[in-house]
């Protein structure tokens, strides 16, 4: 700590070594930053304040009903848009400013100073916003303020216009798009009930229930045909068993019903003899029919006896036989109908089925597009509900006027110039100026270090240091350090005192930009 | 008197034996110098060949703030004290390693205005104050002469006509009325003074000078190192160079450049001039000088 202090009092004392040079700097700096600062032009600002009221009495009673747009923000956004170039050009037409510009060049210099020379601010609670503008000329400024102030109320009223009306428009657009596809849908629909027409669920019937009966009846016919099949086995068994019974009947007048027609015929050819001729037309029909038959029983004779069993034709004559057999044949006739009506039945079922499975992928593929339908339909609207709370809103915002302005505050021509401080400028050059000057001598000594005591030299030269000698403070030595701090002092004095004269000039309101005007 | 005396005053007598034969050694290239003079002790008074040729300015030595021979006390005093102690063992110290021309110092700087003058004429009169030596101030800065200026001898002839032959080593040397100081001014301008003190002649008187002295400490006061070239030509004859160096004023490269071009010489020493009591510089020596002040003022 102790070295470090002895080195920076060293680094000083060897500073004051280059102490004119640290002068000359301060006087060069000083001198060049006041010329300076006294040439700068003046800015004058003018400034306007205005209120923006967005609080409206309608607003809370139509919350709900219609869109309220954030007017703050939109505000906010406004203060952030009127920067944009075409509201900078209309500003500068206003102000006639785009007189001196003659080509696109010029034009967007000017534009650019605008950009740099107005401002708006707002305090964020109350809505004032305070718009200000810059520039040499103090009516200019005025000027550029109240363009400003109409360019930032239009816009921020016809904003609002603007954006209900690209509402309105999109939701319109919107509105014809989802009709179209409504249309389409519809179409779609009906070709469909057209080509799957009579499959459509509701035509035709329950077919479920239909199947079901099917089904049921289906049960009834197979139950019907095992009984029958059943008969049918029980008589052809019973028939079986009934032969041995037949064999005895053998020799009785066993009748097959061959003779018995035959007998009958006759009888009734005798009957019919009695009364009528021999060349009535039916006795000779009844004789022609008996020859026939006589003629058949002769055949059936001749078959019965190629027929192996010859109980069979025994068998023939016995009634309870012929019966059974009858009954038999009934039977199969009725076991073969029921089969085919089982037949039919399954084949029914069949049929009910496939129709079935075709009248499901109908149904299904209806389902869809009747829910793209509603889909669309429930969309279209939902817009055209939209479309009406835009239209609404828009009159109330006409109707109601939502943003109020109120200048609060109108500009004025300045007076005064508000830029640059000169006199906070000039000292602030001042300081620099030494600063500099002293940092100059700093650097310098630090640049180039000098011995301080013995330790640094033996350190520095690796040479013996045999001893140091103290300074001889001969009278003619003191006087001449105590000149040269005189002059020190007396340029740094002639410094101040410039400053001082400087200072006094720019109270009474005298700079080179004043004389140069 | 006491045996002290007695014993001091056979010494001198065997010394003023001793001398004859000195004088008989065979000097070459005929730079006859003189026999060296006698050690004076505080007690004799002998008779001098020849009366002071020069006067010390003790006013302007004064005003100067350079030592004077009657003050020997105060800081200056003391620092030289301090100063001259390395020089003196160096030069007639005895050991191993014996430098060559020991008693040959050359006081140098490596810029002007630092401090050779001052410190060259202090030493000098510091070392003449010594019980048995004497010094020999040369004035080898033929350009500006301030120590020849400074004793007012600046235009008499010096050590330029001597190593021009043109005269005789007694001829140039010049007693004070110190003692034990003599000075041998610079000379008259020359304009190949550098190659005059490079020639061998210089060396030779170098030499003969350390050789023939042995009991004398010579002193050269030089110009500055980097300005001129003679001073790093005079130090290859030298045995010990002084570098003077200016506080809080000489860079440090160029005191660095200075001790690289020293780099041959056997024997450097530095000596920081003109300190300026600062923050805890000097705070030991302060109350010696104090001490010293209060006493004897």
């Amino acid at each position: 700590m102790y070295e470090l202090l002895q080195q920076a009092l060293g680094y000083l004392k060897v500073a004051s070594r280059y102490k004119w040079w640290g002068v000359a700097t301060a006087w060069v700096v000083c001198l060049a930053g006041w010329t300076f600062v006294s040439q700068m032009p003046d800015q004058y600002t003018a400034e306007a304040k205005v209120y923006v009221d967005t609080r409206s009495v309608l607003r809370p009673l139509l919350r709900g009903l219609t869109i309220q747009p954030d007017v703050n923000a939109r505000v906010r956004l406004m203060t952030r848009l009127l920067f944009t170039r075409p509201n900078l050009e209309k500003i500068a037409r206003m102000t006639d400013l785009d007189l001196a510009a003659k080509d696109d060049e010029a034009m967007e210099m000017i534009v650019n100073r605008l950009k740099t020379s107005l401002a708006i601010s707002s305090a964020r609670k109350e809505n004032i916003y305070s718009l200000t503008a810059d520039d040499p000329d103090p009516k200019l400024a005025k000027k550029l303020v109240q363009a400003m102030l109409t360019v930032f109320v239009e816009e921020a009223l016809g904003e609002s216009r603007r954006d209900s009306d690209n509402a309105q428009r999109f939701l319109s657009q919107q509105i014809k798009d989802y009709e179209r596809r409504l249309q389409a849908a519809e179409k779609n629909i009906e070709e469909f009930k057209r080509k799957h027409y009579g499959l459509l669920p509701g035509q035709g019937g329950d077919l479920y229930e239909q199947l079901q009966l099917a089904y049921a009846q289906l049960e009834e016919s197979k139950l019907v045909l095992e009984e029958a099949i059943n008969r049918r086995n029980e008589i052809a068994r019973q028939l079986e068993d009934e032969e041995p019974l037949f064999m005895e009947f053998n020799e009785d007048a066993s009748l097959s019903p061959l003779e018995m027609r035959i007998q009958t015929l006759e009888s009734r050819l005798d009957e019919m003899l009695l009364k009528y001729t021999p060349k009535h037309p039916e006795v000779i029909a009844l004789r022609h029919s008996i020859t026939q038959l006589k003629k058949q029983q002769e055949e059936m004779l001749s078959q019965g006896e190629t027929m192996e069993d010859a109980g069979m034709s025994g068998a023939e004559a016995n009634p309870v036989f012929q019966q059974m057999k009858i009954a038999l044949n009934e039977a199969e006739a009725n076991v073969a109908s029921l089969k085919a009506r089982v037949k039919t039945y399954e084949k029914k079922i069949d049929r009910l089925k496939s129709q079935m499975d075709q009248r499901l992928k109908v149904e299904t593929e209806l389902k869809n597009l009747n829910r793209d339908y509603e889909t669309i339909k429930h969309n279209y609207e939902v817009l055209l509900a939209r479309r009406e709370q835009a239209n609404l809103s828009e009159s109330v915002e006409q109707n109601t006027d939502t943003i109020k302005f109120r200048v609060v505050d109108p500009p004025q021509v300045p007076s005064k110039p508000s830029a640059p401080n000169r006199i906070l400028l000039s000292v602030a050059v001042l300081i620099a100026g030494f600063g500099l000057g002293f940092g100059l001598t700093l650097m310098l000594a630090l640049l180039r270090p000098t011995f301080i005591s013995v330790q640094q030299l033996r350190e520095v030269t690796q040479l013996p240091v045999l001893g140091s000698v103290s300074m001889n403070w001969v009278p003619e030595v003191r006087q001449r350090k105590w000149h040269e701090f005189l002059r020190f002092c007396g340029a740094c004095a002639g410094l101040l005192i410039v400053f001082a004269l400087l200072v006094m000039m720019e109270i009474k309101g005298l700079n080179l930009y004043s004389i140069d005007i | 008197m006491s045996i002290i005396e007695k014993a001091l005053e056979k010494q001198t007598r065997t010394t003023r034996e001793a001398t004859p034969e000195a004088a008989s050694v065979a000097i070459p290239e005929g730079l006859d110098l003189p026999p060296p003079p006698v050690p004076k002790s505080p007690q004799s008074q002998p008779v001098r060949s020849k009366p002071p040729q020069v006067r010390i300015p003790v006013e302007k030595l004064k005003a100067k703030g350079m030592l004077s021979p009657d003050a020997s006390h105060g800081q200056l005093a003391e620092e030289y004290r301090l100063i001259k102690r390395p020089l003196l063992m160096n030069a007639f110290g005895e050991g191993k390693n014996i430098i060559e021309n020991a008693n040959l110092i050359l006081v140098t700087s490596s810029l002007p205005g630092e401090g050779k003058t001052f410190t060259t004429v202090n030493l000098a009169l510091s070392i003449a104050a010594e019980r048995d030596r004497t010094v020999l101030l040369v004035d080898a800065d033929v350009i500006k002469p301030a120590a020849s200026m400074l004793f007012g001898v600046h235009e008499r002839s010096g050590l330029i006509d001597l190593l021009e032959r043109e005269k005789t080593f007694s001829e140039v040397l010049l007693r004070t009325d110190v003692p034990k100081l003599s000075i041998l001014p610079a000379g008259r301008q020359h304009p190949h003074a550098t190659e005059l003190l490079a020639s061998e002649a210089m060396q030779l008187l170098a030499k003969d000078m350390s050789r023939k002295y042995p009991e004398r400490v010579i002193i050269f006061d030089s110009p500055p190192l980097l300005a001129t070239t003679q001073a790093a030509v005079l130090a290859n004859h030298v045995g010990q160079v002084v570098l003077v160096v200016e506080s809080e004023s000489t860079p440090q490269y160029i005191v660095q450049e200075s001790s690289r071009m020293l780099a041959d010489c056997d024997v450097v020493g530095c000596v920081l001039n003109k300190t300026k009591q600062g923050f805890g510089l000097g705070y030991y020596a302060y109350y010696g000088y104090q001490y010293y002040n209060n006493d004897n003022e």
